[in-house]
């Protein structure tokens, strides 16, 4: 079953059919990408799988046990964990007692959390921002706080929601590193991105979506040649990279 | 059983003005998604600017509605431009309760403020036409319920059509629906902001006009009116214009049937019983147009 | 020790100790400066009030959830009290405890539904509470005594039936809780607790994100706060003697005790507290020089200040004072960005 399973999706908005029997799974340790035109699930794939909004049919499964229809807490603190597109810093407490938030989930000794905040500070090249405050920050530094916050929860599995978006290509780099990174730590990553060269570099298997359903799943270099994707939505994008 | 008629009747009748209202409130809620605390607080200024106008000037009651509207059309414009607005431009999206805040400062200040300059005594119009009532078989009705049933109704379907057919109204609507997408279009949002306080407030005119002769009017009535606005306006789902009208006659029905059954205070209470009830079943109301 | 939560900074131990002693010698001479009666009620009243503003400051100030229906745990700690008092003659001592708890249940109980509503809803919700426990206080005249209260037998000197005659021995009392209620404040903010619920208040869908169940914290922020506003109402209680439904349960103390933290600044202890001071002051100022002919002049004031504070400093007046001194100091920035002194 692997550690991660979507079987038989669906969810619908109001009439509007969001996501529509989407079924796939996900190996423990695996990089998967998400990819897909604007507006094709992606992200409402993240909220079903985090808990944020319940499936209006279909289950979800994550280590063998189902998920679906639990509060994102729950679910956060079975080790699935989720960054925001639009970041959500914690604007008025700064990084350091950002991360600890993330860290307090499973210890309650402040000093505890705190050094093991600093230690993720670290890893991600946080230091110079420590004592910043969440509002602060450069869109840079708020991306890495994100990722940084949802790793002090001692995931299993982590969705990374357009991590790279509004980076110099500097910065993206970085933080393809950091994505590297966190797999070396047994980490299993479901990334959501635009940046295709990206994407394809870092996923061991890429799923496609387009109109809420799936369209094809496969590797990086399978699904690029993959007529229907290329009809969909790559086109002359990846063309133009490669 | 034709007490309960009766009440029934009555019920509609002071429930189209509690629709009116809640209209009010709606309006602002579902263009500039802010929450006014004040809004009792302005109705209760309504009252009393028609009952001076009407003590001071000798005019009919239901003259004043050529003046209370109008006034009060300005006094929302004002009060948004002036003093809103900068609060507003200054929120983060994370809590924007800045606003919120603001109007419950201007809802204290107002209260006191006619407490100083009104006393704090209930007051109520002299005129003839307060007492005048006509009878229906077994039905009394005073001529303050009919007219009050009559402008209500022509005040909300008179502002539906400004929405629906005039410039103006379409781009209140746009702004409500869509902020940026309307500016896109050379909405200006604030100008919109500002004349959607000043509509609302009007129509809040109206409301008070047609009120205070069926009610009196003392500096914290407006406590108890703006309460029930916002039940009424959660009862019929925020951001639904139409929805805050019937969920007005609604609370007027229970108002006045209830008061068949129970105590008065009580149905007081029944009232904000059933509006944390839909808070918690229901949050999106009877005809709400947002999803929790 | 972790880093302290913004805004305030913190101090070494040994700083802290000192400030601590040289408060409490400060406190305690107060009295005999002011030793005319009038004078200490007002001193009682002033940390009464701050007192309050704290306790508030736990739900509405740390966790960010503007309650405008604190009156009602006033209401039930002054009423239990006292009604177990008149009736059955326990001692409000006992009384304070058993509508503590009473006021824990009912926060958890008013919180269940309304913590899952946003940020207005949630507001117009505890206000509707709060009226709904009025109109049934209102109502129920033979053991609550309705609309016109109930009055407390006078006992002169009976410490042990929370009452005396010398005003020294409120004085004491009040200014025990003023600490209690700020060492409870401070072990919160830097404790689990703490942190999460200021996460909550910064932005609570993240904090769920990352496994914060919202109800369960928010409602401990709400038990905590109002037991400790039950204890205030039943102290109120004893002190004046007198207790009505308008006076305890009305929406004007609820708005009051939500005003007089905003005002001062949200989250802090020092905030509250100025809070508290300003409006307490402003009262009896204005009650000195106008009389009691100009009644609703001081509530009026309140609203002009609330406004006025809003508008140019959202965040309170601790802020505002913060920024004044940071102009003599060398940053740039209105905080020293969390950095321990």
């Amino acid at each position: 079953m692997g550690i991660f399973q979507f079987k038989n999706v669906s969810k619908v908005f109001g009439g509007l059919r969001a996501i529509d029997d989407v079924s796939f799974s996900i190996d423990q340790g695996e990089i998967i990408g998400l990819i897909g035109p604007n507006g094709a699930g992606k992200t409402t794939i993240f909220s079903l799988a985090s808990g944020f909004t319940p499936p209006t049919s279909g289950k979800i499964f994550f280590k063998e046990n189902r998920i679906d229809g639990l509060a994102s807490d729950q679910i956060c603190k079975k080790g699935l964990c989720r960054t925001f597109q639009v970041v959500k810093p914690f604007g008025d407490m700064n990084v350091l007692d950002n991360i600890m938030v993330g860290s307090l989930l499973h210890t309650a000794n402040m000093k505890k959390a705190q050094e093991e905040a600093l230690e993720i500070l670290y890893t991600l090249g946080l230091v110079g921002v420590k004592e910043q405050m969440g509002k602060n920050l450069t869109i840079a530094d708020r991306k890495r706080l994100e990722i940084a916050r949802a790793l002090a929860t001692h995931p299993k599995m982590i969705l990374l929601d357009e991590v790279m978006a509004g980076l110099t290509s500097v910065e993206t780099r970085e933080v393809i590193e950091m994505i590297r990174q966190i797999q070396k730590r047994n980490i299993t990553i479901l990334l959501i991105e635009h940046i295709m060269q990206a994407i394809m570099s870092l996923s061991d298997r890429i799923i496609v979506i387009h109109h809420g359903q799936k369209i094809s799943e496969g590797n990086p270099k399978a699904v690029s040649n993959d007529e229907q994707v290329i009809k969909a939505y790559l086109g002359e994008e990846y063309h133009e990279l490669t | 059983m034709s007490i309960l008629i009766q009440s029934f009747l009555n019920g509609i009748c002071s429930g189209s003005i509690y629709g009116l209202i809640a209209l009010s409130l709606s309006l602002l809620f579902g263009v500039m998604k802010i929450i006014n605390f004040a809004h009792g607080a302005f109705l209760m200024m309504a009252m009393y600017f028609t009952l001076w106008i009407c003590r001071y000037l000798g005019l009919h009651p239901l003259l004043t509605l050529l003046i209370v509207p109008p006034s009060m059309f300005a006094v929302g414009y004002l009060t948004q431009r002036f003093l809103i607005k900068s609060i507003y431009e200054k929120e983060t999206a994370r809590e924007p309760i800045g606003v919120l805040i603001f109007t419950t400062g201007l809802w204290i200040f107002l209260d006191s403020l006619f407490l100083l300059f009104a006393g704090p005594d209930a007051q109520v119009i002299k005129h003839g036409y307060v007492n005048q009532t006509l009878v229906l078989g077994d039905f009394i009705f005073s001529y303050t319920q009919i007219f009050g049933l009559l402008f209500s109704v022509l005040v909300g379907f008179a502002f539906f059509l400004f929405l629906k057919k005039t410039k103006t109204g379409r781009a209140i609507r746009a702004t409500g629906q869509d902020r940026e997408a309307a500016s896109v279009i050379g909405v200006n949002s604030y100008r919109i902001y500002d004349i959607s306080f000043g509509i609302g407030m009007a129509i809040l005119g109206a409301a008070g006009a047609l009120l205070l002769p069926l009610y009196s009017v003392y500096p914290f009535v407006g406590d108890v009116f703006g309460m029930r606005a916002f039940v009424i306006v959660v009862l019929g789902g925020m951001g639904s214009l139409s929805g805050a009208f019937w969920g007005g006659l609604i609370i007027g029905l229970i108002e006045s049937v209830g008061a068949q059954f129970l105590p008065a205070t009580f149905t007081e209470a029944l009232i904000l019983i059933i509006f944390l009830i839909i808070l918690y079943f229901k949050p999106s109301g009877l005809f709400g147009l947002e999803s929790e | 020790m972790p880093p302290p939560l913004p805004r305030e900074k913190s101090m070494s131990p040994r700083t802290e100790w000192i400030r601590g002693i040289i408060i409490l010698v400060v406190l305690s001479l107060l009295p005999l400066i002011f030793q005319n009666p009038y004078t200490m009620s007002i001193l009682i009243l002033l940390f009464l009030y701050a007192y309050f503003a704290l306790s508030w400051n736990i739900l509405g100030g740390i966790a960010g959830q503007l309650s405008l229906g604190h009156s009602a745990y006033v209401g039930i700690g002054a009423y239990t009290s006292t009604v177990l008092f008149l009736q059955w003659g326990i001692s409000p001592w006992i009384g304070m405890i058993v509508g503590a708890i009473f006021a824990a249940f009912a926060a958890i109980l008013i919180g269940f539904p309304c913590f899952k509503l946003r940020g207005a809803y949630f507001s117009l919700a505890t206000l509707a509470a709060a009226m709904i426990l009025q109109i049934i206080v209102e109502n129920t005249n033979n053991l609550l005594g309705g609309p016109r209260g109930l009055e407390i037998t006078l006992l002169k000197d009976a410490p042990w039936q929370f009452q005396y005659t010398n005003k020294l021995f409120y004085y004491v009392i009040v200014v025990l809780l003023f600490f209690s209620v700020i060492g409870v404040t401070r072990w919160i903010l830097h404790s689990r607790i703490g942190y999460y619920l200021n996460a909550i208040k910064n932005d609570q869908e993240a904090a769920q994100s990352l496994g914060v169940n919202l109800t369960r914290y928010k409602s401990i922020a709400a038990a905590i706060s109002a037991i400790f506003t039950a204890i205030g109402g039943t102290f109120y209680a004893q002190f004046v003697l007198y207790i009505n439904p308008e006076k305890i349960i009305g929406t004007n103390l609820s708005i009051q005790l939500a005003v007089m933290c905003i005002i001062g600044g949200r989250g802090t202890i020092l905030g509250p507290i100025l809070g508290a001071v300003l409006l307490v002051v402003s009262a009896e100022l204005l009650h000195l020089y106008m009389g009691g002919k100009m009644i609703g002049l001081d509530i009026m004031l309140y609203g002009i200040i609330l406004m006025t504070v809003i508008r140019f400093e959202p965040q309170g007046i601790y802020v505002l004072i913060r920024k004044f001194f940071n102009r003599f100091t060398r940053s740039t920035s209105p905080f020293r960005d969390g950095r321990s002194s």
